[in-house]
């Protein structure tokens, strides 16, 4: 019984080893084949390759088209841009001196309807004109998707709660001025 | 991020090329819009801060009257001079204005100093 | 994020000095760019000292008198030697020009660094792939798209719209001002760059040409154009005194004029 179970693993063993001589031959067969292949690419046109990389090339730069976006966007940066020159002008020669006074002041001056709908006009205009620009800035830095499209989205975000702080803080200033 | 193909070295870049005002310029004026960004989010925590009143209104009082609060706003008025005659000068671009080499370099000049000039007349105006 | 550091594998190894005449009367010290695609090496920067007196004006007169005399193994591109082909574009001191048209004698004191074209792949020495550069040209499909019948002589063209092409037409496409722009050394898979804008722009202002409807639609994107934030590397850099810049702003500027 043990005799027959040993001879049964000697002759598995042998089928083994037989397997794995035949398999480094055929790898061997493979890898000559491959070389061979290789050699013969190489001599028999040798234009392909640089063809197929031109190919390639082509490709990458065309990818998938132009998007029909970017002139919006560049309009939009600029037309902000002319509009913040007088608003901007504006906030430099009368805010800066209000940022330090006293808050009662501050906020008296801030709740006079024509200095709230001028400050408004400024932040709400320098938001989208900042939104734009930092979207620019990060795309041209954060190449991969995610992180752009997650660190845009965040700019958008805060953007967007600023904005709408800005406009209710200024409606309970003005209302405040006017009711005091 | 461009996909390298093979394992060739890349050429020396922004290790090896010379500045010229032009390009610095060109750098500032992308850090001023970075500050002025921060300094509008700033702004609409001011106004906000002054509606709520209270706790939020001092404290926010006494960060800018701080000596950090003043540099800020320092740093603030010469990032917004800055970004704002440099701006001037990329509208003039934009409409195929000033584009010889002479005159790009003598607007670069002229909105370094507008710049400056802007902000020395709000700080005196601050102070005084 | 865009690499602004070398990849590992560009980062420079060290040089060899080579030797220099011992008898020179002016000499002057090149440090070149070195990198063999047959060796696992670094690239590095050899250091080659001539004699000016020996030499002419140019500083491709001193790179052939290093390949003559020196090292014939060192790699470049050049042909016409004044300034038409485009070929010899590299990186001299810091800033690009054409090898052929720089003078020696305005470089200063001090050695004169010359490397490839900047944030190219480096196929040897001061040869860079260009491969991309010519796929973008290609795309903006530099050639007249004329509709209606074929002339029976050449297309004519008034002498004030002939003139619209000056500024644009001389390029020989060196790709200088290319390889000068930050934002196409982090960009440049998407975004085409000033010589290539150019081009596109000489196209777009040709009075033969019956596309430009078309040509603006492919233009109208935040990387192919709009990555141009007028930073003037390039336009300081034209070693033929064009203006890429400017020409790009007119692009943008017809792109919002249909606005």
């Amino acid at each position: 019984m043990s005799d027959a179970k040993n001879t049964d693993k000697k002759s598995k063993a042998d089928d083994a080893a037989k397997d794995t001589a035949k398999n480094d031959d055929q790898q061997h067969q493979n890898d000559k084949q491959k070389d061979e292949i290789k050699v013969a690419r190489t001599q028999t046109d040798p234009s392909l390759l640089t063809r197929l990389a031109q190919r390639t090339a082509y490709r990458r730069a065309t990818a998938l088209g132009a998007s029909g976006t970017g002139a919006a966007i560049w309009t939009v940066q600029r037309m902000t841009a002319l509009a913040l020159i007088p608003l901007a002008l504006w906030f430099l020669v009368s805010i800066l001196s209000m940022l330090h006074a006293p808050a009662t002041t501050a906020a008296a001056w801030l709740g006079a309807p024509w200095n709230a709908a001028l400050i408004g006009a400024f932040v709400l205009v320098a938001l989208r004109h900042g939104t734009i620009g930092f979207r620019v800035i990060l795309e041209d830095y954060v190449h991969s998707e995610g992180w752009r499209v997650a660190s845009i989205a965040l700019v958008y975000a805060i953007a967007a709660l600023s904005a709408l702080a800005t406009v209710v803080g200024l409606a309970v200033l003005i209302f405040t001025h006017i009711g005091g | 991020m461009t996909a390298r193909s093979t394992t060739r070295p890349l050429s020396p870049h922004l290790q090896h090329y010379r500045p010229e005002i032009t390009s610095i310029l060109s750098v500032l004026h992308r850090a001023t819009g970075i500050v002025l960004g921060l300094g509008a989010v700033g702004l609409a925590w001011w106004i906000t801060a002054l509606a709520l009143g209270g706790s939020a209104q001092s404290v926010t009082h006494w960060l800018l009257t701080s000596w950090l609060g003043y540099l800020a706003l320092f740093g603030w008025t010469f990032a917004l001079g800055f970004h704002l005659c440099n701006g001037v000068r990329h509208l003039f671009w934009d409409a195929g204005m000033g584009f010889e080499m002479d005159s790009v370099r003598r607007s670069g000049k002229a909105a370094v100093g507008g710049a400056l000039l802007l902000t020395v007349i709000v700080w005196i105006v601050v102070i005084v | 994020m865009a690499e602004f550091r070398l990849p590992p594998n560009s980062r420079l190894g060290q040089g060899k000095t080579w030797d220099s005449p011992s008898d020179a009367k002016k000499p002057r010290e090149f440090r070149v760019y070195r990198f063999d695609p047959a060796s696992d090496d670094h690239p590095r920067m050899d250091s080659f000292t001539l004699d000016l007196d020996e030499t002419g004006p140019m500083v491709l007169d001193a790179i052939l008198k290093i390949i003559d005399e020196v090292d014939p193994s060192l790699a470049l591109r050049r042909s016409c030697r004044e300034g038409v082909c485009g070929s010899c574009a590299m990186n001299i001191n810091g800033k690009n020009g054409l090898a052929c048209l720089t003078h020696i004698d305005e470089q200063g004191d001090g050695p004169i660094t010359l490397t490839p074209l900047p944030h190219l792949e480096i196929i040897k020495d001061l040869v860079g792939s260009l491969e991309t550069l010519y796929a973008q040209y290609e795309m903006i499909e530099p050639w007249m798209k004329a509709d209606g019948p074929e002339p029976e002589r050449e297309r004519l063209q008034t002498p004030e719209d002939r003139e619209k092409l000056n500024g644009s037409y001389e390029c020989v496409l060196c790709f200088c001002c290319a390889t000068a722009c930050p934002s196409y050394w982090w960009n440049g898979d998407k975004y085409l760059g000033p010589a290539v804008l150019l081009q596109a722009h000489r196209w777009l202002a040709d009075s033969r040409d019956d596309h430009t409807g078309e040509r603006l639609d492919a233009l109208d994107d935040p990387f192919r154009l709009y990555r141009c934030h007028t930073i003037m590397n390039c336009t300081s850099a034209c070693p033929k005194g064009l203006n890429p810049a400017k020409a790009i702003a007119e692009t943008k500027r017809k792109l919002a004029q249909r606005r």
